[in-house]
């Protein structure tokens, strides 16, 4: 039996970054070896978990 | 990563770190997934991801905000279908819960979406039971504190020991692991009680009851996040009826303690 976790998102970020039921955005960023990823393109029809961090530095 | 890849799920990870930064990193930790640089935060602040209030999160924590760390974005995860479509969202915003090991998603998802310091509840028929450890990430080296409640409803007990044959008594069992140091686990007193007409002496808990037991992250830096693995077992009865024995497992993912470098 897995931990089970609330579904209700806080008020506070309901607003935040593309909507539920929403295309995602499109988004062309360079990866970490300098090649230019379409994110849509890269993910050629699978879902897609699309993970923002604040830094790989600090 | 794994897991997701047999899923078939791909996975991204956008910040505002410049390419060199993210080669780095995705070598130091073997992350072959893509990192995505959004130098400038232009993504970032055209998708609605800027966290604007970086300082005054800072200021909760008691840290001052650097010039270098505006344009950060705020943390979060995004679902999104075969068609592209959100259908997921959660963010953190828990300033220490942030892994700079391999485990960047797990640290992520693992973690409850509200800002509480570790934690997992499960209820099952007439027993709630909640594990959480007294602070979200680790240091190496640290001691921390697991803590199992468990809530019962009106009615129903579950037993301490000594327990009579044949029934489960309370407890709660961290699973071993290499460097994860596991202390005694601690119950408080269970009262006595007794059913008229039968032998055994029972001792039983009621309503609320809460064990610990100190956990030694016995890991040197740069090790990343470990999974607490652990189940706690217990026998629902009333004054009439016994429910079977139930095993309830948790997995609790702790990040190490982000390291400035």
């Amino acid at each position: 039996m897995t931990a089970h976790e609330p579904e209700s998102i806080p008020e506070e970020h309901r607003q935040r970054g593309p909507e539920i039921g929403e295309r995602f955005p499109d988004v062309r960023l360079p990866d970490q070896t300098g090649a230019i990823i379409d994110l849509h393109k890269v993910r050629s029809g699978r879902p897609a978990l699309v993970v923002f961090y604040r830094s790989a530095r600090w | 990563m794994d897991a997701l890849q047999e899923q078939g799920v791909a996975l991204f990870a956008i910040s505002y770190d410049p390419v060199e930064v993210l080669q780095t990193f995705a070598t130091k930790h073997g992350i072959a997934y893509p990192l995505l640089s959004d130098a400038g935060s232009l993504t970032i602040r055209r998708l609605g991801m800027l966290d604007e209030d970086l300082e005054r999160h800072h200021a909760e924590f008691g840290i001052s905000t650097r010039d270098d760390q505006r344009g950060v974005a705020y943390p979060g995860v995004f679902l999104i279908d075969r068609n592209g479509v959100v259908v997921k969202k959660r963010f953190q915003r828990n300033y220490r819960i942030r892994d700079t090991g391999t485990g960047l998603l797990d640290a992520v998802l693992g973690v409850p979406a509200t800002e509480r310091d570790v934690e997992q509840t499960v209820r099952h028929g007439v027993v709630q039971a909640q594990l959480s450890l007294d602070s979200s990430v680790y240091r190496p080296y640290q001691q921390l504190q697991l803590a199992a409640v468990l809530t019962i409803q009106p009615g129903w007990h579950v037993y301490g020991m000594p327990v009579p044959e044949g029934y489960t008594p309370l407890s709660l069992e961290v699973m071993p692991v290499q460097g994860l140091e596991v202390g005694r686990v601690t119950w408080p007193e269970p009262h006595p009680f007794r059913i008229e007409g039968l032998e055994d002496q029972f001792f039983l808990y009621e309503a609320k009851v809460r064990g610990t037991v100190p956990l030694t992250f016995a890991f040197p830096p740069g090790v990343g996040t470990q999974t607490v693995r652990a189940a706690i077992r217990y026998q629902a009865c009333s004054t009439t009826e016994c429910l079977r024995p139930e095993e309830v497992r948790f997995e609790l993912p702790v990040p190490e303690i982000p390291r400035v470098e």
